[in-house]
């Protein structure tokens, strides 16, 4: 019997950002798909290579609202690598902090996103209500609701101070009592497992072959998080990556609620322990040499690869996002799924065509 | 500073990549430079967090296998490079057929060097 092919997307109700795929379905199930990318495509690696080197944080920070802090991040400590600069330690500190509080941040707007995706609206109210006050901590530290701009060549543009301290504490254990209240909801409730348990399962095996990065590869019970190699502060806080083995949407979603919690956790170390000292150092000269930087992202893994020439600017930035990586992953989810579980599935790898479409 | 890799001939990447996928590597992306002359394509893997970079270097013209053979993710990042820099990259498991971010009737590759010439070309 013939299939019949269904385009999902560009414009589709579950989606904030235009993926699109050309979906064959045998009566409802899916029997094979054909991904397509490049709708909003922003030639960002090829203005990278026009702009100065220390104009390309901004750019890149706009490769991706959410995780707009780890990439300007990411750029910076490739660049401090090949220049060969050590930022101070309280400046390593705060980085730990804003990325925390992104993927706080991130993990939130997904879980909202993904309730809604099944339906659950009040759900998905419920915590974007909660991730408004990790954009209101943002505002009051970084002076920007999403992209904040606090990270510099040399370390951090903003600094904290003892009271701005003592709120962001208060606000994360507030954030902690509330999610307590919400999180059973979404891990223990029927029709959330009903639309979640052994949908879009990614097997351990297929999950390393097919390139899935952060969350995806860990709820297919992977333990790897480029934290793990300590980059900035990680070593010190003692950071072990959170696994789950069954490799479905639900097992997706316990990895994201339970990092939101290890985050939070993150974070009120990075506070207590924040050492008194510069923020930042000054920087001269231009980069030169070739080299790789990775963190990771709320997403998973991203990596920048960087070409210098001592001028003031590069000859190449390659920009490898989370998403890029997941796409192909679908190829293996997808099929034999039903066409209704097809919008929960797709949100479950938390697709962002921002950082795909760079 | 001088980035770690292993080069390679575009003959022996095939084995290359085939004994990364062996040892369980994960790929974690595949990245172009226009040197000129040739493009340096650097496919990145990672084993254990460890990264392991393999180089090859190719004249302009010169075809290059696809190791979608071995690693299918590898087809969005081979078709990116075939589009933006112009590389033949033959048997890609799922090829877009250059229309991944290009539109009909673009000829350019936007990345490569040799683009400002092909864009007067167009007009």
């Amino acid at each position: 019997m013939g299939g019949i092919t269904v385009p999902f997307g560009p414009q589709h109700p579950v989606l904030p950002e235009p993926l699109h795929l050309n979906i064959t379905y045998e009566d409802e199930k899916v029997v094979s798909l054909s991904p397509s990318i490049g709708y909003v495509h922003r030639g960002i690696e090829k203005a990278a290579e026009i702009n100065e080197y220390t104009q390309n944080m901004f750019l890149v920070e706009r490769v991706c609202g959410i995780c707009s802090f780890m990439h300007a991040m990411c750029y910076c400590m490739g660049i401090e690598k090949l220049m060969n600069i050590e930022i101070p330690p309280r400046a390593a500190f705060l980085r730990v902090f804003y990325s925390e509080i992104s993927r706080i941040h991130s993990h939130l707007l997904w879980l909202g996103l993904f309730a809604d995706a099944f339906g659950f609206e009040s759900l998905f109210m419920q915590y974007w209500a909660a991730r408004e006050k990790i954009v209101d901590l943002m505002e009051m530290t970084g002076g920007h609701r999403v992209i904040l701009s606090a990270c510099a060549i040399g370390g951090v543009r903003r600094d904290l101070t003892p009271e701005m301290v003592k709120i962001a504490e208060q606000t994360l254990w507030d954030l902690k009592i509330e999610l307590d209240r919400l999180n059973p909801v979404i891990l223990k409730d029927y029709t959330v497992k009903k639309r979640t348990v052994g949908k879009g399962v990614l097997p351990k095996e297929d999950a390393l072959i097919l390139g899935a990065v952060g969350p995806m590869l860990r709820a297919s019970g992977i333990a790897q998080d480029i934290r793990q190699t300590g980059y900035l502060v990680y070593k010190q806080l003692g950071f072990e990556p959170i696994v789950e083995q069954a490799g479905d949407s639900y097992a997706r979603g316990i990895v994201r609620v339970k990092e939101v919690y290890q985050s939070i956790e993150l974070a009120l170390q990075v506070l207590a322990d924040l050492p008194v000292g510069e923020c930042a150092v000054k920087v001269r000269g231009n980069p030169n040499g070739e080299t790789i930087e990775r963190v990771e992202q709320p997403r998973g893994e991203v990596m920048y690869y960087f070409k210098a020439n001592g001028s003031k600017n590069l000859e190449r930035l390659r920009i490898r996002t989370p998403t890029f990586a997941h796409v192909p992953a679908l190829l293996k989810m997808l099929p034999g799924s039903s066409m209704s579980d097809v919008p929960v599935i797709i949100l479950s790898i938390d697709p962002c065509i921002s950082c795909t479409e760079r | 500073m001088a980035l770690d890799t292993i080069k390679s001939s575009v003959e022996e990447l095939l084995p290359l990549i085939t004994k990364q996928y062996d040892n369980e590597c994960r790929l974690v992306t595949a990245t172009c430079t226009d040197e000129g002359e040739e493009f340096r394509i650097i496919y990145t893997f990672d084993d254990s967090l460890q990264l392991i970079n393999i180089e090859i270097t190719v004249p302009k013209g010169v075809t290059v296998p696809s190791i979608t053979g071995t690693y299918l993710c590898a087809f969005l990042v081979e078709n990116e490079m075939k589009e933006l820099f112009g590389i033949p990259i033959e048997n890609i498991a799922i090829d877009l057929g250059g229309r991944m971010y290009m539109t009909d009737g673009m000829k350019s590759n936007p990345m490569a060097r040799h683009a400002k010439e092909l864009m007067k070309e167009e007009g």
